[in-house]
């Protein structure tokens, strides 16, 4: 363990985090709220390894993200929530990665510009640095194989999506990209948001796509949740949302490059 | 066959007609592709530098080479000279092999020195190393309540470190040599 010290330092940094980022929300109206971390349908993407368990004798799993509880609040008429949540992703292990980590998620009506325009000004409130964020098309992003982007800014969005890689985005107008951005700070995917798709028919198309890679990956299939497409459909106005994860967060803001150095009980000291 | 998770600093493997000693990696799992080695290569026959990504799932030639502990003693402009602690023998490697990782050596530091026959190829330090805080700032009142959390530090071997401000001058702290940045105090 750490010293007492060392542990108040740490929160020092994290408390300073979270209370901009509830502030940032609170004065915006809107709502935060706790998500399960248990369900039987954690998510569905292709390569995000979940942590599978059983709850009274049925398969169950932790979230990737609390997205799918967030969706279906926004389903019962709810506009503007955030929440601030564990996730938890098995296989996940690095300077930036780790299994356990805690992610923010927003949800507010608007069309991908906003979201944009949200996602720089909660940053620079929180890094307490006004400078504009370059916003770069995907296309002239240099990314490579592995989805990294190669840039000379050190902060910047990429953003319009290749349509194959909408995930839960709603695709352009002109059918030509998807409505999906990402920001990146100091080498670090720091958060992934959607214009999202509110087409109950066509998400459970998506749906059906990524059982089928995973089945062919094979990994874990997980039941579609068909409380959260029955929400989607009942969601009538765009609306947008982000997931960012907060750990990064605090590692940009005070210039610490290991993601185990900024956590209070380091996820690599309890799993080697 | 090996495959690239099992590459470490200082593994030489065979690779697009050339050894090559890997001088920096990183084991990146992201949420949203396959796993995959980052790594930098130096050429062993042209000193060149590379990057190059493997995928988890390829198969990799490595080379025999063998590992031993020695103290660093000094460096100069073009190399730095490490010493067998039980024969006293010296071996001096060229900064261009050891490139940013010198910055974390100090007298006496006991680090892995990297063999391909009898060519010193390579030098892994320990994960974290403890050195002395020589130069910092008291901390100011009012440090915490104004949302200042850190500040400069320099380290007996010169290394300049960001440190919570609970640091003085004389204390020891822990250095992640990854990335230098600060992990904690060591209690005496």
């Amino acid at each position: 363990m750490l010293s007492k010290e060392d542990i108040l330092y740490r929160k020092k940094l994290w408390d300073s985090v979270l209370a901009d980022v509830r502030q940032f929300f609170v004065s915006r109206d809107f709502l935060e709220f706790q998500t399960p971390l248990l369900v039987k349908s954690p998510g569905m993407e292709p390569n995000l390894s979940p942590l599978k368990t059983v709850v009274n004798n049925q398969k169950a799993g932790f979230i990737t993200s609390p997205e799918y509880s967030m969706k279906k609040l926004l389903g019962t008429g709810f506009e503007k929530i955030f929440t601030i949540t564990p996730v938890f992703r098995d296989n996940e292990a690095g300077r930036h990665n780790t299994p356990e980590f805690l992610m923010l998620e927003w949800y507010a009506p608007g069309v991908y510009e906003d979201l944009m325009a949200e996602t720089e000004e909660l940053l620079q409130f929180v890094l307490g640095d006004r400078t504009v964020w370059p916003k770069i098309k995907h296309t002239n992003a240099n990314i490579d194989e592995h989805g990294d982007p190669h840039v000379e800014h050190k902060r910047f969005f990429v953003k319009n999506y290749p349509v194959a890689e909408a995930s839960l985005a709603q695709i352009s107008v002109d059918g030509s990209y998807a409505e999906r951005f990402e920001a990146f700070g100091d080498g670090m995917e720091l958060c992934n948001g959607f214009a999202e798709l509110t087409d109950a028919t066509e998400q459970r198309r998506r749906f059906e796509a990524e059982k089928s890679a995973r089945l062919k990956a094979e990994k874990e299939v997980f039941p579609i949740d068909e409380e959260l497409l029955s929400a989607i459909e009942s969601i009538k106005k765009p609306v947008y949302g982000n997931a960012l994860g907060l750990d990064r967060l605090v590692m940009l803001k005070y210039g610490i490059g290991d993601i185990n150095d900024v956590q209070i009980f380091p996820s690599n000291q309890r799993f080697v | 066959m090996p495959s690239p998770n099992e590459l470490k600093k200082g593994t030489v493997i065979r690779y697009d007609n050339d050894l090559w000693v890997v001088a920096d990696f990183q084991r990146v799992a992201p949420g949203k592709g396959s796993s995959f080695v980052r790594t930098k290569l130096k050429s062993l026959a042209s000193g060149k530098v590379v990057e190059n990504n493997f995928k988890a799932s390829e198969n990799l030639v490595f080379e025999d080479v063998s590992r031993k502990k020695m103290q660093f003693i000094f460096g100069d402009s073009e190399t730095l000279t490490f010493m067998d602690g039980k024969d006293y023998e010296q071996i001096a490697i060229g900064r261009d092999l050891i490139g940013d990782d010198a910055r974390f050596l100090k007298e006496g530091l006991e680090v892995t020195v990297i063999m391909h026959g009898d060519r010193a190829i390579s030098m892994e330090l320990p994960g974290k190393i403890e050195y002395t805080i020589t130069e910092s700032e008291p901390a100011v009142k009012g440090d915490s309540s104004s949302g200042n959390v850190q500040k400069d530090a320099v380290v007996d071997n010169g290394l300049k470190i960001r440190v919570p401000i609970f640091i003085n001058e004389g204390d020891l702290v822990r250095v992640n040599t990854e990335t230098g940045d600060y992990v904690e105090r060591v209690t005496k």
